[in-house]
C-alpha cells in the first residue's frame, strides 16, 4: 500500500490502516522524540502525543508526498509544546560554565562514537540547548524562526546553540578520551 | 558564526541522528488510536440546530395553513352549492316555466324513462307524423311563447332542454323541412319528451347504419346526438360526428337530413332559434340543469391561464445564521463565542433572483435562474494558548502552595459581508392544481399554495471565490393581480452545505431565513 493509499484510508479513520500507518513511521518519530527529549520516558510522552495529534489531524493533509514533513512538523510542534509546558516549571539554570573550548578531535569522536552515546550526550543538553540545537542542527530553522516559535530573542538563541555546541563538545571530548588512547 | 569547521561537525550531527530510529514504548498504539479517536466537533451554538429545525417547521406549517386558508371558500358539496345558486334571483322568463320545470324535473329525477317509454311518449303526443307535421309544431312552439305558459308540457321541454329558446324574427315558413331539434342530448322537439336527453347513450351510429338498424324515433333518443338546424338552405347530408359537450356532431339519420350547426357548445343561433346557453357535458349537466341560464355563474371574461414558460423576478429580505465550529489547532484553543440576537440588523441580508420557469405538467414546474444573495456574519470569540502564560503561586501554610494556571486571552471580532452569486433551480409543486374546482370560483382569484425544493451553486465573492451552494425548500401562495402577472409571497429557508474556511478559528455554515416577494410574467 502505497502512502497515499494508506493516507486517505487513515483519513477515513480505518483502524486496520491506522495500525499500519503507525508501524511504518512510529521508528522514526520516536528517533525524533529521542532527540528533543531530555529522558526516554518523556520521549515516550512525547511520542504518544505526537502521534495522537497525527492521526487527529491527518485529514487536513492533502498531499501524500508531504506525508513525512508534515509528521516532522507536528513532532517538533509537539516537542516544542512540551518545552514549553517544562520551561515554565524549571527553575533557570545557570549553564555559564559550560565553556567554548574545543580540539580537532571532535570530528573524528562524533564518527566513532555509538548513536546511543550521541543521544545520551543530547539528552544531557539543557532543555533550552537542546531546543535550539534540534531545531537548528537537526532541522534547518533560522534562529528568527527558532525565537519566534520558542519564545526567545533571536540573540538567545544564537547564544544557547553556541552553548549547546560547547557542551556537545566537552561530553563528546571526555567519551573521546576513553575511545582515543592514541599511542 | 558558522566555520567549515562547525558545518562539519553540524553535518556529521545531522548524519547521525536526523533518520534515528527508535522503538517505541509498548501499547502506545492503543493509547494514541484512543486518543485519536474523533470526538464530535464541538458546535458553537448549540441552540442554532434546534433554531434551524425550529425554523424549518414553521415554515413548513406556515405553509399548510396557507394552503388551508386558501382552500377554505371552495369546500362547497354539490348539495350547498346547488341550494346557494336556487337562493340566488330568479328571471322573470323562469318564474313563468317554474311550475312546469320543478314538475319535470322531479320526473327526471324520480324516474329515468326507457328509450320505450320515451318513444311511447312521443308517439302519443304527434299524430302526425311527417316533416310538414313536426315544422308546424316547432313553429307553434317557437312562434308562440305566451303559450308556453299555458302549455306545461312545451314549457317543460326547454326547461329541459337547458335552453333558451326565443322567437325568431321571422317566422319559420311551414314549407321548410324542420327537424327534431336535440341539443346535446335535450330534444326541443315538440312532440318529444325531454328526458329522453338523458338516457344513457347507445354508442355511435355510423352514417346509413342508424336508418338501416333502427327506426327514426329511436335514433333520436341517442342523447350523444344532436338535430340541430332547421335550416333554410335545402337538404344537405349529415355526415360529422359528435361527443358530448363538444362540438362534433354525429351522424344521424332523420330522412331527411339537414346542415349541422358548426359549432353548437359556444352558442349559435340557430336560423330563427337563439341559444344563449352554453352545452355543458354530463358532469355539469345535473348540477346546472336545475336553475336558469341567467342564475348560472358565468365564467371570468378573461380566463388567466398559467403559461408554460414564464420569467420571474423576486427579491427576499432574509436573516442570516451560521453554525460556527471552532477549528482544532495544537496551539490555541477558541471559547466564548458570543452571536448578535436573532432579529439583529447584523444578521439582515438580501437575495434577488431572475430566471424562466417552465411547466413540466399540471402540478409540477422547474425554475431556474440567476441569484445573488448578501449575507452577514458578525461574531465575536475569544483565544487563548493551549499551555498557561503564568502562574499564581499562592503559600497556604509551610507545606503547602496553590498553584493556579493564567492563560493570556485574546478577543476577536468578526464582522463579515459576503456576497453569494450563482444558479438556482427549483421544483415547483402545486398541489392544488389538480383538485377540481366548482364553477362558482374562478380559476384564478385566490391565493394559490405551491411548495418548492431546489438548489443554488455558485462562488462567493469576498471569500476568496470559494464554491459553495445552498439547498432550499419554502412554502409560498400565488396569485394573479394583473393579466398575466402573478404575485408570489414565499417564506423559504436556505442551508449551506459547504462551511467557508476563511477563518482560522472558525468554520462557519450558514442558512437563511426569509421572505421572497416575486412577480411572474
Amino acid at each position: 500500500m502505497t502512502d497515499l493509499e494508506l493516507l486517505r484510508a487513515c483519513q477515513q479513520n480505518d483502524p486496520r490502516a491506522q495500525t499500519a500507518f503507525y508501524e511504518r513511521f512510529r521508528g522514526r518519530l520516536m528517533g525524533m522524540c529521542r532527540r528533543y527529549a531530555k529522558s526516554r520516558a518523556e520521549a515516550d510522552d512525547m511520542f504518544q502525543e505526537g502521534f495522537a495529534r497525527i492521526f487527529q489531524q491527518l485529514h487536513t493533509l492533502e498531499q501524500a508526498e508531504k506525508l513525512l514533513p508534515w509528521m516532522k512538523r507536528v513532532m517538533t510542534n509537539t516537542a516544542i509544546n512540551v518545552y514549553h509546558k517544562n520551561s515554565k516549571q524549571r527553575a533557570e539554570t545557570d549553564y555559564e560554565e559550560a565553556l567554548d573550548h574545543h580540539t580537532d578531535d571532535h570530528l573524528a569522536v562524533l564518527a566513532r562514537l555509538s548513536t546511543d552515546e550521541l543521544l545520551q550526550s543530547v539528552e544531557a543538553l539543557p532543555d533550552g540547548y537542546r531546543m535550539v540545537f534540534n531545531l537548528y542542527v537537526m532541522e534547518g530553522f533560522t534562529h528568527p524562526e527558532i525565537g519566534e516559535l520558542l519564545g526567545i530573542a533571536e540573540g538567545t538563541s544564537k547564544s544557547q546553540l553556541a552553548r549547546a555546541k560547547a557542551m556537545l563538545k566537552r561530553k563528546l571530548s571526555t567519551l573521546g578520551i576513553v575511545s582515543y588512547e592514541h599511542t | 558564526m558558522n566555520t567549515p569547521e562547525h558545518d562539519d561537525w553540524e553535518r556529521l550531527f545531522r548524519q547521525r541522528l536526523t533518520d534515528l530510529e527508535a522503538q517505541p514504548p509498548a501499547g502506545a498504539l492503543a493509547r494514541i488510536l484512543a486518543a485519536a479517536n474523533p470526538l464530535p466537533a464541538p458546535v458553537a451554538n448549540p441552540v442554532s440546530a434546534a433554531r434551524m429545525g425550529m425554523g424549518g417547521v414553521a415554515a413548513v406549517l406556515l405553509g399548510i395553513w396557507l394552503m388551508q386558508a386558501t382552500q377554505r371558500p371552495q369546500r362547497h358539496s354539490v348539495p350547498d352549492e346547488v341550494a346557494r345558486m336556487q337562493t340566488q334571483s330568479v328571471p322573470a322568463e323562469t318564474m313563468q316555466i317554474n311550475g312546469a320545470e320543478r314538475q319535470s324535473t322531479g320526473h327526471r329525477l324520480s324516474k329515468r324513462p326507457s328509450p320505450a317509454e320515451s318513444r311511447q311518449e312521443r308517439n302519443a303526443a304527434t299524430n302526425p307524423v311527417g316533416p310538414s307535421a313536426k315544422a308546424d309544431k316547432v313553429r307553434e312552439t317557437v312562434n308562440a311563447p305566451d303559450e308556453l305558459v299555458s302549455h306545461p308540457e312545451s314549457a317543460n321541454q326547454l326547461a329541459h332542454s337547458n335552453r333558451i329558446i326565443k322567437p325568431a324574427p321571422q317566422s319559420v315558413k311551414s314549407n321548410r323541412a324542420i327537424k327534431p331539434v336535440i341539443a346535446s342530448g335535450f330534444a326541443v322537439n315538440s312532440t318529444q319528451k325531454v328526458y329522453s336527453a338523458v338516457i344513457p347513450h347507445r354508442g355511435f351510429l355510423a352514417p346509413g347504419q342508424a336508418a338501416t338498424q333502427r327506426p327514426e324515433s329511436e335514433s333520436r333518443l341517442n342523447p350523444k346526438m344532436v338535430l340541430a338546424n332547421v335550416s333554410a338552405n335545402g337538404p344537405e347530408s349529415i355526415t360529422s360526428g359528435f361527443s358530448e359537450g363538444s362540438a362534433r356532431v354525429p351522424a344521424i339519420n332523420t330522412g331527411t337530413t339537414k346542415p349541422l350547426v358548426p359549432d353548437l357548445s359556444r352558442g349559435v343561433a340557430i336560423d330563427g332559434l337563439e341559444t344563449q346557453r352554453t352545452i355543458q357535458p354530463y358532469t355539469k349537466r345535473i348540477l346546472l340543469s336545475e336553475t336558469t341560464p341567467e342564475t348560472l355563474p358565468t365564467a371570468p371574461a378573461v380566463v388567466r391561464q398559467r403559461p408554460a414558460r414564464a420569467w420571474f423576478v423576486a427579491v427576499t429580505p432574509l436573516y442570516t445564521y451560521h453554525q460556527l465550529t471552532p477549528v482544532r489547532t495544537d496551539e490555541r484553543y477558541v471559547e466564548q463565542i458570543q452571536t448578535p440576537g436573532p432579529l439583529s440588523g447584523g444578521r439582515a441580508g438580501w437575495r434577488a433572483q431572475i430566471g424562466i420557469e417552465q411547466a413540466i405538467n399540471k402540478q409540477f414546474a422547474i425554475r431556474a435562474g440567476l441569484t445573488m444573495s448578501e449575507l452577514r456574519q458578525s461574531v465575536q470569540y475569544s483565544s487563548r494558548g493551549a499551555s498557561f502564560d503564568s502562574a499564581r503561586v499562592e503559600v497556604l501554610d509551610n507545606q503547602t502552595i496553590r498553584l493556579t494556571p493564567l492563560y493570556r486571552r485574546q478577543t476577536e471580532q468578526l464582522a463579515n459581508t459576503r456576497q453569494f452569486v450563482g444558479f438556482s433551480t427549483d421544483v415547483i409543486w402545486r398541489p392544488s392544481a389538480a383538485r377540481p374546482r366548482l364553477a362558482a370560483s374562478g380559476p384564478n382569484q385566490t391565493w394559490q399554495p405551491y411548495l418548492t425544493a431546489g438548489l443554488s451553486a455558485g462562488k462567493y465573492t469576498g471569500s476568496g471565490g470559494v464554491v459553495s451552494g445552498f439547498g432550499q425548500v419554502s412554502a409560498g401562495v400565488e396569485r394573479a393581480v394583473w393579466p398575466g402577472w402573478w404575485l408570489r409571497v414565499e417564506p423559504s429557508v436556505q442551508y449551506g452545505w459547504r462551511a467557508l474556511t476563511d477563518n482560522p478559528a472558525l468554520t462557519t455554515r450558514p442558512y437563511t431565513y426569509g421572505l421572497t416577494i416575486g412577480l411572474r410574467h
